[in-house]
């Protein structure tokens, strides 16, 4: 069993070096998404980690492409080394491999793997190997999930006494409780958000004071959604392609609306036909004659924002019919007339 | 399906919920309301409310004309929901957020016309919520209904803004598109 220290959390020394191609830009960021990690959650792990050089550390954390011989040595020396793959073909995830992009949670996972080993508790690191995440298309330059990932990570630590600022290039302020329940910023920031016209993996999460009280709250589910929903046109690592989903509750889109006619009007036809029945990613673009895009991130934010869940295999009961009255020329045609005559998207 | 019939949408809700707003802000022609001065203002302090129904109209190109009803909010007019739901092609449940009977009231209204148009989508606006606790609200409005087997879009709302309105009744003619082509 572990014992924790009574005086307080045990401290650990970790270095993060730096990669040995400075021009090499996907190792840079993946040091950099672990740096991050272990920042936003200071005080949320089981030991205190402190940063330090090599020869101070307890903890070695590289890129794959740090020389054999520099690993070899540290290993020597009694180190736990961390490599950060870029490359999942000669470098696959592993019980000490981090395959970049990682999500927060298989930093933790690895961080409380390497306390107990400190701690002389003896699991075979094997068994708790992290989770390999599908390949996914990304931009060469960012992981367009990494924020999300953080935020995903955030709500499951449920610590709202916490308060984390999201930094970027650009000084935008932004705040998120620890628990994901709210977001701090201020108008401008919130109507880009919803736009999707900041690009949120370009964001850090930092620790810090809680937001100015002249800046409202808002609710994290509005974050998740549109944070989510611009991340990217890919299906999310969390969404399965092939799977069907249910819906277990539509979204508050008096609150995440999209503010262009075609995106809201698709948005609202895919959870409806979710509502109507269980589909996978394919047949709701069939059903809702929706642009696959629209599916993709319809489906990614529902999920990110707990909306959906995996359909079990059940056999659909036939719905009675429907008392509907018949409008003349159709429901098709008369749906056509009023959604023009009010003004409704485009269809 | 049945023919030839009626084509309505019911706005429904307790007094001061907003259905003549809601109405009003969708209807080609100002509303018929049979609104009168409100002698219950123990309970809401309203000048005037609606003791019978308001009807409004939309009249598309091809001449087919759609009724919007929003049914009396007093409950001793309870008995008029039945002749306004039924046969409608959907309804808007409208619900305010900041009353201390906002739960009830859903539960009231939900179950009555889950009862009434069974098959017929069923939206939930809730009005007058506050940015820092309508997740909380939505979330017990959700429950609510799940306590009543019952599932539905719910929505934060402002009945004054038409766009809100729109979303309310886009989010039914869905709904009643999709169950249609499934039932294809």
């Amino acid at each position: 069993m572990v014992s924790l220290n009574a005086a307080g959390p045990p401290q650990r020394r970790i270095a993060l070096i730096k990669p040995r191609s400075a021009s090499d830009e996907q190792a840079g960021h993946a040091v950099q998404l672990f740096d991050s990690v272990l920042w936003v959650f200071k005080g949320t792990t089981r030991s205190v980690w402190l940063s330090t050089s090599d020869d101070e550390a307890q903890v070695i954390v590289v890129h794959h492409s740090e020389h054999a011989a520099r690993i070899d040595a540290w290993r020597v020396a009694g180190k736990i080394v961390i490599k950060l793959s870029t490359d999942g073909a000669k470098h696959p995830a592993g019980p000490y491999t981090l395959l970049y992009p990682f999500p927060a949670v298989q930093v933790l996972g690895m961080l409380e793997r390497v306390e107990a080993e400190l701690e002389g508790w003896t699991e075979a690191p094997a068994a708790a190997a992290p989770e390999i995440i599908p390949e996914r298309p990304s931009t060469p330059s960012s992981d367009p999930w990494s924020f999300v990932e953080a935020l995903r990570t955030l709500r499951s630590l449920t610590n709202s006494t916490l308060w984390l600022e999201c930094k970027g290039a650009r000084g935008v302020s932004l705040w998120v409780r620890g628990d994901g329940s709210r977001y701090v910023c201020d108008n401008a920031t919130a109507a880009t958000i919803r736009a999707g016209a900041l690009d949120l993996s370009g964001l850090t999460l930092q620790k810090s004071a809680p937001p100015p009280n002249n800046l409202s709250a808002r609710p994290g589910q509005e974050l998740f959604w549109f944070a989510t929903y611009h991340a990217s046109a890919a299906l999310a690592p969390w969404v399965e392609e092939n799977a069907n989903y249910r819906l277990i509750r539509w979204p508050d889109f008096g609150r995440v609306r999209a503010s262009d006619d075609v995106v809201r009007s698709a948005q609202i036809r895919i959870v409806a036909a979710l509502a109507s029945a269980a589909g996978s990613v394919a047949t709701l673009t069939s059903r809702t004659q929706s642009p696959i895009e629209h599916t993709t991130r319809t489906m990614n934010a529902l999920a990110c924002c707990g909306l959906i869940e995996p359909a079990k295999a059940t056999v659909e009961q036939p719905r009675p019919s429907s008392q509907t009255p018949v409008p003349p020329g159709g429901l098709k045609h008369f749906l056509r007339n009023l959604r023009k005559h009010l003004g409704l998207g485009a269809r | 399906m049945s023919a030839t019939q009626e084509l309505k949408i019911v706005f429904t809700g307790p007094m001061g919920a907003g259905k003549t707003t809601a109405i009003t802000s969708v209807s080609d022609i100002a509303p018929i309301s049979t609104e009168m001065r409100n002698h219950d203002q123990e309970s809401f302090a309203k000048e005037a409310t609606t003791v019978a129904l308001d009807l409004g109209h939309i009249g598309l190109e091809d001449g087919t004309v759609v009724r919007l009803y929003g049914t009396p909010g007093q409950d001793r007019f309870s008995f008029m929901w039945e002749i306004i739901g039924r046969g409608s092609m959907g309804v808007i449940l409208l619900i305010d957020g900041s009353s201390v009977n906002a739960l009830p009231d859903l539960r009231t209204y939900a179950a009555a016309f889950a009862r009434i148009a069974p098959e017929q989508p069923f939206i939930v606006g809730v009005g007058r919520t506050r940015a820092d606790d309508d997740v909380e609200l939505l979330d017990a409005c959700a429950q609510a209904l799940a306590s009543l087997q019952l599932s539905a879009p719910i929505f934060s709302v402002d009945v004054r803004k038409r766009e809100d309105v729109l979303l309310l009744i886009d989010t039914l003619l869905a709904s009643l598109e999709l169950r249609e082509l499934d039932q294809v």
